[in-house]
């Protein structure tokens, strides 16, 4: 069995989406600390999954 | 059929975990069930087993069965046609190489006398800095207009509040110019500050001019915070604390990033009151990185990366972000590659160091390498950039030796400035182990926690063997 969009969703508690005060970089001794990832869009692979 | 390569098996009391390391969706089964099938899979079926056709479709549907010896390949291959090219849309504004403390931990190498007399003395100009935006908004109009899109703009040192002035001209600047540069549209700026020359004055203009504050502190107490020190050697935690009071007090939130000394990491519930008390709703754990001086230990790397696994269990009860396990949780849960944990790494950022020097990652400021532009230089394109190109490239999904990892999908790597540091001989290809802990250990808690969602029961996560 797998996840439901649902119970995927209880991973996440209570924390809602980015809250406006948190800085992107949020470090001072770096550790890879802007995520590329939510700064940029990358494209959506679902569907193309399907076809390989 | 066969497994994917990439699949990969962990043990959950009497189920298992199966999980395509790349396609991102773990399938539980029971291992009775995995034992009939792993048996049917070494005597090479036909057609499917009747009374399993059901799970062999959902593994063969989430590619931890293939059907083909070409799809490994041509998934790693799709994956990789999926990696961004370089595109700028984060700019770092170094106000000042300068800073007030000397953490012994600094990555910048703030805490090494020798490395401190290398940075630029002067603070950014109101030139340079002027030229600077120009430059991001070039940068930013070398791409597709995407209404979408949220450039950022990231105030950092040394310690940017030696130089407000700037700050304060930087964003009222981009903001004039949002009229004519659509680009401009979403802009966000941020500032990583050790926080002791915030004032009242200074945390009311932060706030009007929309910067997110991120306050650099190292736990609860003096003892957590005895790497944060002055140039003296004097710890300031207290100070910190003291700037945290006013910002409470004034109702200017922020959020905190917090380096996990072996001190900080010892005790969960002063990290939390600490959070509470100040009614943080963002921040992050970041681990400390080795130097040329200082390598970090396996032992701490583990105990910092279960740390703040717990602490994010307790944070999201009470709905507060913590970014580390954030970036991976999104990505785990979209099934959607993680491919950089650092803008620097897809080649999306630019660093203009005080003097107008331009560079790609922050953590070579002091010796400037990998610093070959400038702010008056028009011509610049990442695209064409063999710096930008190969560290565009560092993605764990490019590495041969990161291949046969579970974590694979969410990790992004490291910081490669770290991964240089690790070992003599290495370079930015290299691996930043400490990373690999922390990216094994958050894919183990996701899969045992979507397990407890599902099952309703909590068991010891633990991979083995196919």
């Amino acid at each position: 069995m797998s996840a439901t969009i649902n119970q995927y969703a209880e991973l996440f508690g209570n924390v809602k989406d980015e809250v406006t005060a948190m800085a992107k970089c949020a470090c001072v001794s770096c550790n890879s600390c802007t995520c590329s990832c939510s700064c940029r869009a990358i494209p959506e692979m679902d569907i193309e999954w399907e076809i390989i | 059929m066969k497994f994917s390569k990439y699949t990969h098996a962990f043990s959950l009391g009497s189920d298992i975990a199966l999980y395509n390391s790349l396609r991102m969706k773990p399938v539980y089964l029971s291992k009775e069930k995995y034992k009939i099938i792993k048996n049917l899979l070494q005597s090479y079926p036909d057609n499917i087993h009747d009374e399993l056709e059901k799970e062999i479709k959902e593994l063969i549907k989430y590619k931890i069965i293939i059907t083909d010896e070409e799809v490994d390949t041509k998934i790693l291959n799709f994956v990789k046609s999926k990696i961004p090219e370089p595109a700028i849309n984060i700019c770092y504004f170094i106000l000042s190489e300068q800073c007030n403390l000397a953490c012994k931990y600094c990555f910048l190498g703030n805490n090494n006398k020798d490395k401190r007399t290398m940075f630029y003395k002067e603070n950014m100009t109101k030139e340079t800095a002027s030229k600077g935006v120009d430059y991001f908004i070039r940068q930013l109009e070398l791409q597709p207009f995407d209404d979408s899109r949220k450039p950022n703009v990231i105030f950092y040192g040394g310690e940017p509040l030696l130089n407000f002035e700037i700050l304060d001209f930087v964003v009222c600047r981009f903001e004039e110019l949002k009229i004519s540069h659509p680009v401009l549209s979403n802009i966000e700026y941020s500032i990583v500050t050790n926080g002791l020359l915030l004032t009242e004055e200074r945390l009311r203009r932060l706030q009007e001019l929309k910067v997110a504050i991120a306050i650099s502190v190292d736990g609860c107490d003096e003892n957590a915070n005895k790497m944060r020190v002055d140039t003296t050697g004097n710890t300031v935690f207290h100070n910190i604390i003291k700037k945290l009071d006013l910002a409470k007090s004034m109702n200017v939130p922020v959020s905190l990033s917090i380096t996990l000394t072996e001190e900080s990491i010892k005790n969960k519930n002063a990290m939390l009151n600490l959070i509470k008390k100040y009614d943080i709703k963002g921040l992050g754990f970041n681990i400390m990185m080795s130097d040329s001086n200082t390598k970090v230990s396996e032992s701490y790397n583990i105990a910092a990366s279960n740390f703040i696994i717990d602490m994010f269990k307790e944070l999201r009860k009470l709905g507060i972000y913590e970014d580390r396990i954030m970036r991976k949780l999104k990505s785990f849960t979209s099934s959607q590659i993680y491919f950089s944990d650092c803008a620097a790494t897809s080649g999306a950022q630019i660093v203009i160091a005080a003097n107008g020097e331009i560079g790609i990652c922050h953590g070579c400021l002091a010796d400037r390498k990998y610093f070959e532009q400038h702010v008056t230089n028009n011509d610049f394109n990442p695209k064409e950039n063999s710096t930008w190109k190969e560290w565009s490239r560092l993605s764990p999904i490019e590495k041969t030796e990161c291949q046969n990892c579970e974590a694979l999908g969410i990790c992004g790597g490291g910081c490669p400035i770290n991964a240089v540091n690790e070992k003599e001989g290495n370079n930015i290809h290299s691996i930043d182990t400490r990373f690999c802990i922390h990216a094994k250990s958050a894919l183990e808690f996701f899969i045992s926690d979507l397990y407890k969602i599902i099952s309703g029961k909590e068991e010891k996560c633990q991979k083995i063997f196919l």
